[in-house]
């Protein structure tokens, strides 16, 4: 179902107004039974629609129902592409590549992603980081953080690994070690199984369609 | 000139109060203790790496807020109560059972915190140690301990309404906002694997907490406060209680949509969430207009000083902090570029202060005049001034250093730099965000020694006067009654 | 949204902008609303002059070209709405009290 916003404001404020003269049965806007009527009309218009509306987002917030990737998305090669007509990057999913040698099935993927995800809680990384912009600003975004173009470019070789998650695992095992600046991040204690998961959420999270957030990712000025 | 006067026994509920506030000033202080080392360790990084770093103080500076925020506003409530339907509150026992087991709750989590920090990815972590997810770092322990404790508050709330069979405006939309904000807590209470689910749901709690349930208690504060303080007729507060909670309710609660513009829902959230958002400042406008009616029909004299001061500073500080800033970054052409930045705490740290700090201090001076013996009217002094004047200055201070590595992330990581790991750390070593660290840092400090003498002032106000009125009667041989 | 060359220029000058714009009813309506209490005219007059001012923000907004069409309509409508607030309020302050302070 496609929702214009403008609709659905114009339908908010409309239903809101009429229930509140309905309610006050006429008084004028000077008066306090006006207000009242519309403090009630504005509360359950407003919740009404949100409830709505939310209800449509977790349909469409689904993970493979076009926004949110499946779990799976962690075997693929992801990608940022420009789309003209909506004028920011979208990620793109490619060929199936593997993910730490190997084809996760789905419910290993979902799995692996899950325990990526709780252990980011348990570790509280949005307290430094910020995940799809929510969190702390005293460390980098992790929204395309899988994309960086540091992980190829200057991970790899410090650590010794082969591909992009092999990197990006055992740094995350003891970051102190390999500083990329004055801010260090802490050793949080990652076992090797809590690592990879955590590299697969990261993956997993890449591929979301954020309506172009973070802007031109990896592009700086002159590249785009 | 003042006079005194002898103070009505309080109700039980009211000294129930006196204890909120206590604590709530005392985690206040901790709030800005770990602010400041946090703070500090962006000048030092390696400051206390090891043994607590940045995200460990963040994470207490920022729960202690939320805490002590919560703990004045609900005291507020119970100081009121009593007094809104002329009898002792219903289930007090059950109050003050709860209170003491919060107080120790907060105190174990607080050591948690500081001593165990994390754990591994398991749901156990989840449930005994730590959530991990922003403003609801708790783990779900305390999730249901604070559950219990709205309950048994909604329950007073509810309780002594009905027994009084008194049913104000004020008190209807105390408890519809109530049964609101516990309900909305609950949704922050889940694990999804589905981080959009995750932060969709997220939102519900923190937007419709401080932009919405929460804003509509500070109003019920306020009426009570303005009956208080400057006599202001029952059927005007409530008429501007209602126009404000039509407005907070119309504008916030769609403005919901301004936290879904990038966490992967739908496109027409932009459009939805930009609009309502745009408008959030309107009831705002409206509280500044209505402050300044009420207080200027009264030419400012009123019985307590300090807490006049405070509920003008919030109507202003709320405009400012949570609508200019607000609006400043509401618009998603900017957010794209400003969101998880700096400009975030900014606006966060204005917002906080004018909006929610000055009601709460303005319900600790409410309290602090009548917890005496006796009554100074107008209560006054000189420290009041000094402590307003520190922090005030204080946060100023902070959020503009905030602005402007806000603004300087917004431009050289993202608009620049295309937000890669590069481009931030080009961001932070920037002189124009360097050059804030330190600032920020002194400014911390003004607000800490603005906080020590208004721990001093809220001790000590409306004592003195007594001594001095009492000594005065004394000696002229009158009655000291 | 956005041309790829523009962020920056369009995140500086939007910014600075939608800031006065946010800042400008607030001032707008302190000034209007001590004018109409002390009847001290000049001060109502200023008042309009901010508001005035907040109308020719959002005609710079509407200028810099940064804003699509429903952008450009929307932060109209925002500006008309916080133009009419303050002497709404004002109107509706008077009502509350008159009918209610015997």
């Amino acid at each position: 179902m496609n929702i214009h916003w403008l609709e659905v404001t114009i339908a908010a404020i409309v239903v809101a107004v009429v229930l509140a003269r309905a309610l006050s049965r006429g008084a004028g806007w000077l008066s306090w039974q006006f207000w009242r009527g519309a403090m009630i009309a504005s509360g359950f218009t407003m919740t009404a629609i949100l409830l709505l509306l939310s209800f449509m987002t977790v349909e469409e917030a689904r993970p493979g129902a076009g926004r949110i990737p499946p779990w799976t998305v962690i075997n693929h090669e992801i990608g940022l592409k420009w789309d003209v007509e909506r004028q920011w990057q979208v990620p793109v999913v490619g060929e199936e590549t593997g993910f730490f040698g190997r084809v996760w099935e789905p419910d290993e993927a979902e799995a692996l992603v899950s325990k990526g995800k709780m252990t980011i809680q348990a570790r509280n990384c949005m307290e430094c980081h910020t995940l799809l912009g929510n969190g702390a600003y005293y460390a980098p975004d992790l929204t395309r953080a899988w994309h960086d173009p540091w992980w190829d470019s200057r991970i790899k070789p410090i650590v010794g690994a082969e591909t992009r998650e092999e990197a990006m695992m055992r740094w995350l095992m003891n970051p102190p070690q390999y500083p990329q600046g004055a801010r260090r991040m802490p050793n949080l204690n990652l076992t090797e199984e809590e690592a990879r998961s955590v590299v697969a959420f990261l993956k997993w999270m890449a591929a979301i369609d954020t309506n172009g957030f973070p802007p031109h990712f990896g592009l700086t000025y002159e590249q785009r | 000139m003042s006079t005194t006067q002898t103070r009505p026994k309080l109700f039980e509920s009211q000294k129930l109060a006196q204890w909120y506030f206590i604590v709530a000033i005392a985690l206040f202080g901790l709030q800005l203790t770990f602010g400041l080392i946090a703070a500090y360790q962006q000048l030092n990084p390696e400051f206390w790496l090891e043994v607590a770093p940045f995200m460990t103080n963040r994470t207490l500076h920022v729960n202690t807020l939320v805490v002590w925020l919560l703990v004045g506003l609900v005291g507020g409530v119970y100081w009121f109560l009593p007094q809104e339907v002329g009898r002792e509150v219903v289930g007090i026992k059950a109050a003050k059972i709860i209170w003491w087991v919060i107080v120790a709750g907060v105190l174990v989590l607080a050591g948690i915190y500081l001593f165990v920090q994390y754990g591994p990815g398991e749901p156990s972590t989840l449930w005994l140690i730590m959530e991990g997810r922003e403003y609801l770092e708790a783990p779900r322990w305390v999730d249901f301990a604070l559950v219990l404790w709205v309950a048994i508050f909604l329950f007073n709330v509810l309780a002594t309404t009905v027994a009084s069979r008194r049913v104000t405006g004020t008190l209807l939309v105390l408890i519809f906002d109530l049964v609101a904000l516990g309900a909305l807590y609950s949704a922050g209470m889940h694990y999804s694997i589905n981080l959009t689910m995750d932060q969709f749901l997220w939102w519900w709690v923190v937007h419709l907490w401080v932009e919405a349930t929460w804003e509509v208690l500070v109003g019920v504060l306020m009426a009570w406060s303005l009956m208080y303080l400057l006599g202001t007729p029952r059927k005007v507060v409530e008429t501007w209680l209602f126009i404000e909670v039509a407005l907070v309710f119309g504008t916030g609660i769609l403005g919901l949509g301004h936290h879904y513009f990038w966490i992967g829902t739908p496109e027409y959230w932009l459009g939805l969430g930009g609009f309502f958002s745009a408008l959030e400042p309107l009831p705002l406008v409206a509280m500044v207009v209505h402050a300044l009616y009420d207080a200027g029909g009264h030419r400012l004299m009123a019985v307590n000083k300090p807490a006049v001061f405070w509920l003008i500073a919030q109507a202003f500080g709320n405009f400012i902090g949570a609508g200019v800033w607000g609006f400043m970054q509401t618009l998603p052409q900017i957010n794209m570029y400003s969101h998880g930045t700096q400009l975030a705490a900014a606006h966060g740290h204005l917002a906080f202060f004018g909006a929610y700090l000055s009601t709460v201090l303005m319900l600790a001076y409410i309290v602090a005049q009548n917890s005496r013996a006796r009554i100074t009217i107008p209560l006054n002094s000189r420290w009041w001034k000094w402590a307003a004047g520190l922090m005030i200055l204080g946060i100023v201070g902070i959020t503009g250093a905030f602005t402007i590595s806000g603004f300087t992330q917004t431009l050289i990581e993202r608009a620049e730099g295309g937000s890669t790991w590069a481009a931030f750390i080009r961001a932070y070593t920037h002189p124009w965000y360097t050059s804030t660290l330190g600032w920020r840092y002194l400014f911390g400090w003004i607000m800490v020694i603005g906080y020590l003498v208004l721990v001093f002032d809220l001790w000590t106000i409306g004592k003195r006067a007594l001594s001095t009125v009492k000594a005065t009667v004394t000696a002229a041989g009158g009655h000291d009654d | 949204m956005i041309d790829a060359k523009a962020p920056i220029e369009m995140v500086r000058t939007l910014m600075v902008l939608e800031f006065i714009f946010a800042m400008l009813p607030g001032i707008y309506g302190v000034l209007y609303i001590l004018g109409q209490m002390t009847q001290r005219r000049w001060l109502t007059i200023a008042g309009w002059g901010f508001a005035l001012a907040q109308l020719g923000v959002t005609g710079l907004m509407l200028r810099t070209g940064y804003l699509e069409p429903f952008w450009a309509r929307l932060v109209v409508v925002i500006a008309v709405a916080y133009v009419i607030m303050p002497p709404a309020m004002w109107r509706l302050a008077k009502a509350i009290y008159r009918a209610n302070v015997s």
